[in-house]
């Protein structure tokens, strides 16, 4: 009888933990590179439009290294993106371009840490600044502006 | 009950009145955050070359300059970059400014803009200055991504952290994540030493321990292209969907790792989306 009820026991734990677990999936699809099949002038300048026409600011970019950086007005996520794009003509596939793009979100913090100066007897609160890749605006722009993008080419 | 609220009104004047002034301020970084870094010029060559440098050998301009710019994209912004000065400054986990210079071997050297870290209202103190070891760290980390990129590169999978002056979750997550096929440092030719930059004054200010507050705290970014083997899969992945936000600082960063379940994947090595 004893023996029935561990079975029994052991069975219920067994469907108790396969019932609750699952197989991890991911609903963040790491692509950061994506190979486009156009000539990089093409490419460049189909990027330069997508990100004017997105209303982003343009705070560096450099043709000769193919590389752009931008600043993406806040949206959802109350905070601006940063995406430095980098362009660079793919070595397997003539007349395409790998595309990097990485888009970093912003965050302030201001009034977070109370720095001491003990000379001068005052407090300061300083604000920092923290940037960092925020799984969800990723996809979103990433999937943005590679639609758009390719749209425009 | 009189005397009660007399108290508690002359207490907060107590308090506030004879206490230390408080004020509000904010260092360079922050600034060139809130003014689209306009203004903004990389160092001088002679002020990069403070910090460290290293030879390439076997490697053209090109291939060093490309792959300088996809380690340092993956570490943060890049605000500043011109390929005919061979200078870039990257502003992420640590700022970076670098500088690249053609011959017959291709010398980079890298440099911690930590005069970006000095506050508005006090331009002489800065919050957070790097002691000799931990710039020693992020150089050594800096090269040997780059050095995996030239030569072992191609592919976009060894990235990791750079280390953090103050979090061990970034040193716990090189470790985790060891670079393949990367080139020993032996193989390089040390150019030269970094200076051994002191930190002076750093007793004076109360830098917070918890990670939360330390400036320029964490460029959470991806160590995976999606095509680790199952068995390096870090067991933290099956809570991506669970934590449906990130909290900078806090994070786990494996939450970052792309999960898999042990499928065939492409073995292309430019995969298409």
């Amino acid at each position: 009888m004893n023996d029935a009820k561990n079975i029994f026991c052991l069975l219920a734990l067994c469907l108790f933990v396969v019932g609750c677990g699952h197989i991890p999936t991911s609903d963040y699809p790491v692509e950061v590179k994506k190979v486009l099949h156009a000539p990089f002038e093409r490419v460049w300048n189909s990027s330069i439009q997508v990100i004017e026409a997105s209303k982003a600011t343009i705070i560096a970019k450099d043709k000769p290294s193919g590389l752009i950086t931008c600043k993406f007005p806040a949206d959802k996520s109350k905070s601006p993106t940063y995406a430095s794009i980098f362009i660079k003509p793919d070595p397997q596939y003539t007349g395409s371009v790998s595309m990097y793009l990485i888009p970093y979100s912003f965050s302030s913090y201001p009034a977070i840490s109370y720095v001491i100066y003990p000379q001068e007897k005052k407090g300061v609160i300083l604000k920092y600044h923290h940037i960092y890749v925020h799984k969800d605006y990723f996809s979103d722009v990433c999937n943005t502006f590679y639609d758009q993008l390719e749209d425009t080419l | 009950m009189k005397q009660i609220s007399v108290v508690m009104v002359i207490t907060p004047f107590v308090f506030f009145g004879c206490g230390p002034k408080t004020v509000t301020t904010t260092t360079k970084m922050y600034q060139l955050f809130n003014t689209d870094f306009r203004g903004f010029a990389v160092p001088e060559i002679s002020e990069i070359k403070q910090g460290q440098g290293k030879s390439f050998s076997y490697a053209e301009f090109d291939e060093v300059w490309d792959s300088a710019i996809i380690v340092l994209i993956q570490q943060g912004i890049l605000v500043r970059s011109s390929k005919n000065s061979g200078t870039i400054a990257a502003i992420g986990t640590v700022p970076l400014s670098v500088v690249i210079q053609r011959g017959r071997l291709v010398n980079v050297y890298v440099k911690v803009m930590d005069d970006l870290y000095k506050t508005l209202d006090n331009p002489d103190k800065a919050v957070w200055e790097f002691d000799p070891n931990q710039l020693e760290a992020i150089y050594t980390d800096f090269f040997s991504k780059l050095a995996t990129q030239v030569y072992a590169g191609k592919k976009w999978r060894y990235l990791t952290l750079a280390p953090t002056p103050a979090t061990k979750v970034h040193a716990q997550a090189s470790k985790e994540a060891p670079i393949k096929n990367a080139v020993p440092m032996s193989e390089i030719v040390k150019y030269k030493p970094h200076p051994a930059m002191i930190s002076r004054e750093a007793s004076e200010y109360f830098i917070p321990v918890w990670p939360i507050a330390t400036p320029s705290q964490t460029a959470i970014v991806l160590n995976s292209n999606g095509v680790p083997p199952a068995a390096r899969t870090a067991f933290l992945t099956a809570l991506a969907t669970l934590s449906r936000w990130t909290w900078p600082g806090t994070i786990s960063l494996k939450l970052l790792a792309i999960p898999i379940n042990g499928l065939p994947i492409s073995s292309a090595v430019s995969p298409q989306a």
